[in-house]
C-alpha cells in the first residue's frame, strides 16, 4: 500500500515531504516517550492511568506517521523510531525536555496540542492522501490530550497556595521552546512552493498564538513577551537532554536490532 | 510494623448468625454490619491488594522507555496502567469497609504498610518482564481468582474486572516469553537469568503452608479466604511448570518434581526467613521504590492542596 | 395455581442489573477509620431502616457509561475527583479504555439514595403476580416469542 510519498514525483519535492512528516513522527514519538515516563508517578491514581492513556496515543500516533514514510522508504516503523542518528531526528526541543513538575507537563501538553491540532489540520486540508484522512482521524485523540490539560490548567492556576506563580514560572520555560516548534527549514519553503502545503511556519506560529493567548489569559497567566525561540530541533540539532532520552529508549532495542523482540 | 489488632469480639450469638449466613454462601454488601474481626480481616486484604497494584507498577515501569519497539511500548505502558487503574479499584472498595484512601496511600508511602513480596524485587532486564508477567500475574490470577468467591461482595465484583484484565496481561506476557525463548542464544540466555532470579520470590508469593488454626479456620469459613496457600500454589505450578518445559528452558529448582504418588509437586523448601524479612519492607528494592514513592508523593503535595480548594470552593458556589 | 409451562417466574430482583446503586457505609463520617454502623439486628422492614444514603465521602463520583446511542447507562465503577467536569474527563480512561461508549454520567455518589438490604424483603411478591404476564398460556408465548418481543428486545438487533 503505497504511503504519502509515494504520489509525489519530484525528488527534491519528495525529500522535503519526507522531512516534514518526520517531524510529526518523532514530535509524537519524543513527548509519547516522556508522557510514558509518568506512568505510576501521577497526582493521583485516576490521572495517573488517563496520562498514560494519552501517551500510548501519542506513541500510536508516532507509528501511524512513521508506517507512511516507511511504506515507501522500505524499512519499516520501529527501524525509523529505534535505528536512527542522533542528527536525523527532526522533533522541536519541547517534547524531550524531562517531565518536570505536574505542571510543567501539563503546560507543554496544553501548548503542544494546540500546535499539534493545527498542524493535522493543514495535513487534513491539503486533501493529500493518504495523510489528509489519517490527520483527521488522529484529530479525535488529540481534542482528548487538549481538554485534559485544560481541565488540569484551570484547576491548578485557580485554586494553588500562592496562587498561579508555580505555572507561570513553567509557563515562562517552555515558552521559547514551544516557538521552536514553528522553526522552519529549506522544506518548508519546498512544500509552500509546490503546493503540498498551503501555510508557512510564521503564519502558523501566528495563528497558534492567537489561539493560546486568550486561553492563558483565562487562567491568569501572562504570555512571555520579547522571548526567542529555541530552534535547532527541526535540523537535527537537539538539547542536552535528547541524548540520554534516546539511550533509553534504543537500549534494549540497539542490543540486537535483527532479533524480534 | 504496628497493626491495630481486632476488637473484642461482638455477642456470640450474633457472631454465629452472621457465620452460618456466610458459611451458607450469602455475599456481604457493603454499608450492612460486620462483626469487626470480619470488617479487619476483609479490610487488611483488599488493602494489601490495592497497596501492591501500586507497587507492583514500580519494576515493571523502569521498561517503559526501554521497551525494544513501539507495539511492545505501548503494551508495557497499558498493562502497568491496568495495573494502577486496579489500585483504584481495590482502595475504593477498602473504603467501604472504612478507610480513606488518602489515609491507605500516606501509610504506604511512608512504609508503614505491606504490599506482595514479588514487588521488592529487581526487575533487571528486559526479560524480567516477560517473566513478570507471566509468572507473577500468573501467581497472582490463582489467589485473585479462587477469591472471586469471597464472601465480600464488592470485592468479588472488582476480582473479577481485575482476571479479566489479568488474562490480557497474561497473554502479552506469553507473546514477550516466546519471542525470547524462540529467539537468539543470548535472548533465551536472558529469559532463563531472569527465570532463575524470580523463582524464588514467586515460591514465597502464595505465603508458608497454613497452619491448622481457629483463626485459619475462621477465614475460610468467612470465605475471606477460599483455598489454601498450598493448594494456591500446586495450582499454579501445574499451569506453569509446562510452559517452562514446553520452551525447552529449565526449572530452576532441580529437586521440583511431580510426584505421581502423592499427586502434587514436591519442591525444595524456600527459605521462609526471606519471607518474612521482605514482608517487613525489607527486600533488596523496598527502601529505594518506597523512597520513589515518597518523592512523588512529596513533590505532588501542593497539587493534592490545590484539587482540595477547588473542591472545597466548587462545593461552596453550589451549596 | 398453575403455573405456566415454559415460563420461569423471577421473583428475585438480579443484583447485577443497570443501575446498581455503590455500596457504601450508611453514616457519612468521612475519612478516617470507621466502625460498622448499622445496628447488629435485622431491623424488621416497615419499622425504620428500608432506606439510606451511601455515606461516600464527597470527591467520590459514581460513573455511568453508555455503550451504544440506544442502550442505558450502566454503572461502572467510581472515580476520586474535585469535581463533575473533572470526574467526566477521568472516567473517560478509567473506565472505558476497553468497553465501546458514547456517553458518560457522573453523579457524587454521597447524593445517592437507596434501600438497605432488609429491604430486599419487600419486593419479593407475597401473591401470584401471573396478571401482569397476560392471560392465557397460548395469549402469554404469543407475547413472548412473538413479533412484539422481537420489536422490543434490544440484543436482536
Amino acid at each position: 500500500m503505497p504511503g504519502a510519498l509515494a504520489a509525489i514525483a519530484d525528488p527534491a519535492v519528495r525529500a522535503a515531504y519526507r522531512e516534514w512528516l518526520l517531524r510529526i513522527a518523532d514530535d509524537e514519538l519524543v513527548i509519547g516517550h516522556r508522557h510514558s515516563e509518568w506512568t505510576g508517578f501521577g497526582p493521583d491514581i485516576e490521572s495517573d492511568v488517563a496520562m498514560s492513556s494519552i501517551a500510548q496515543e501519542e506513541l500510536g500516533h508516532g507509528r501511524a506517521w512513521y508506517e507512511q514514510i516507511a511504506a515507501d522508504d522500505g524499512g519499516d516503523a520501529d527501524r525509523l523510531a529505534f535505528g536512527r542518528a542522533p542528527d536525523e531526528y527532526r522533533h522541536a526541543a519541547l517534547l524531550e525536555q524531562e517531565n518536570g513538575g505536574w505542571e510543567y507537563s501539563m503546560i507543554r501538553l496544553m501548548l503542544y496540542e494546540a500546535f499539534e491540532i493545527g498542524r493535522l489540520r493543514l495535513v487534513a486540508a491539503s486533501g493529500h492522501e493518504p495523510v489528509a484522512g489519517l490527520a483527521q482521524t488522529l484529530s479525535r485523540e488529540e481534542r482528548y490530550h487538549g481538554l485534559f490539560a485544560d481541565t488540569w490548567l484551570t484547576r491548578l492556576a485557580g485554586a494553588a497556595p500562592g496562587g498561579p506563580e508555580r505555572i507561570q514560572a513553567a509557563l515562562d520555560r517552555a515558552w521559547p521552546d514551544a516557538l521552536g516548534l514553528f522553526e522552519s527549514t529549506a522544506a518548508d519553503e519546498v512544500l509552500q512552493r509546490a503546493g503540498v502545503l498551503q501555510s508557512s511556519p510564521s503564519a502558523e506560529r501566528e495563528a497558534w498564538v492567537a489561539t493560546v493567548r486568550p486561553v492563558l489569559e483565562r487562567y491568569g497567566l501572562a504570555v512571555p513577551s520579547g522571548a526567542g525561540a529555541r530552534e535547532g530541533g527541526r535540523r537535527g540539532v537537539h538539547t542536552a537532554a535528547f541524548e540520554p532520552l534516546l539511550a533509553q529508549l534504543t537500549e534494549v532495542w540497539k542490543s540486537d536490532p535483527e532479533a524480534r523482540w | 510494623m504496628p497493626e491495630t489488632t481486632p476488637a473484642a469480639p461482638e455477642d456470640p450469638e450474633v457472631l454465629a448468625e452472621f457465620t452460618a449466613r456466610v458459611r451458607a454462601g450469602e455475599q456481604i454488601e457493603a454499608g450492612e454490619w460486620v462483626p469487626e474481626e470480619y470488617r479487619f480481616e476483609a479490610l487488611r486484604l483488599i488493602n494489601m491488594h490495592a497497596n501492591s497494584e501500586i507497587m507492583g507498577a514500580l519494576p515493571e515501569r523502569e521498561w517503559i522507555p526501554r521497551a525494544p519497539g513501539l507495539a511492545r511500548k505501548m503494551a508495557l505502558t497499558a498493562k502497568v496502567q491496568d495495573e494502577v487503574g486496579h489500585g483504584m479499584l481495590l482502595y475504593r472498595v477498602a473504603e467501604t469497609l472504612g478507610r480513606s484512601r488518602d489515609e491507605m496511600i500516606a501509610e504506604l508511602v511512608a512504609g508503614r504498610a505491606r504490599f506482595h513480596n514479588v514487588f521488592h524485587y529487581p526487575a533487571e532486564t528486559w526479560a524480567d518482564v516477560a517473566i513478570i508477567q507471566v509468572f507473577v500475574d500468573g501467581a497472582a490470577m490463582q489467589t485473585q481468582g479462587a477469591l472471586r468467591s469471597c464472601s465480600y461482595a464488592p470485592y468479588a465484583r472488582v476480582l473479577k474486572r481485575i482476571c479479566y484484565e489479568e488474562d490480557f496481561h497474561i497473554q502479552l506476557g506469553l507473546d514477550v516469553w516466546r519471542a525470547l525463548a524462540e529467539g537468539t542464544p543470548a535472548q533465551r540466555a536472558m529469559l532463563q537469568d531472569a527465570l532463575c532470579r524470580w523463582w524464588t520470590p514467586i515460591m514465597h508469593f502464595f505465603g508458608m503452608p497454613d497452619r491448622v488454626s481457629p483463626h485459619t479456620e475462621k477465614m475460610l469459613a468467612w470465605r475471606i479466604k477460599v483455598k489454601s496457600n498450598e493448594e494456591l500454589r500446586q495450582q499454579f505450578l501445574r499451569k506453569f511448570v509446562p510452559i517452562i518445559l514446553e520452551y525447552g528452558l529449565d526449572v530452576p529448582d532441580p529437586n521440583l518434581r511431580w510426584a505421581e504418588d502423592e499427586q502434587r509437586y514436591v519442591y525444595t523448601e524456600p527459605d521462609w526467613e526471606e519471607l518474612k524479612r521482605v514482608g517487613r519492607n525489607g527486600g533488596p528494592k523496598s527502601a529505594e521504590r518506597l523512597a520513589l514513592r515518597q518523592r512523588f508523593h512529596a513533590q505532588h503535595a501542593w497539587v493534592r492542596e490545590a484539587m482540595s480548594r477547588w473542591r472545597a470552593r466548587a462545593d461552596g458556589a453550589v451549596a | 395455581m398453575a403455573r405456566p409451562r415454559g415460563r420461569r417466574r423471577r421473583v428475585i430482583p438480579p443484583a447485577d442489573r443497570a443501575v446498581t446503586p455503590p455500596g457504601e457505609r450508611s453514616d457519612p463520617a468521612p475519612g478516617g477509620p470507621r466502625r460498622g454502623a448499622d445496628a447488629p439486628r435485622r431491623e424488621p422492614v416497615g419499622e425504620g431502616g428500608w432506606q439510606r444514603t451511601l455515606g461516600a465521602a464527597p470527591d467520590v463520583w459514581a460513573v455511568f457509561v453508555q455503550g451504544r446511542h440506544r442502550d442505558a447507562h450502566v454503572y461502572a465503577g467510581d472515580v476520586h475527583a474535585p469535581d463533575a467536569e473533572m470526574a467526566l474527563v477521568l472516567a473517560k480512561e478509567n473506565y472505558t479504555r476497553r468497553d465501546p461508549c458514547v456517553n458518560l454520567w457522573v453523579v457524587r455518589a454521597d447524593q445517592i439514595h437507596a434501600t438497605t438490604r432488609p429491604a430486599a424483603e419487600m419486593f419479593v411478591p407475597a401473591t401470584d403476580k401471573s396478571y401482569r404476564f397476560g392471560g392465557s398460556y397460548r395469549q402469554q408465548r404469543r407475547v413472548l416469542q412473538g413479533s412484539y418481543k422481537a420489536s422490543y428486545r434490544d440484543e436482536d438487533q
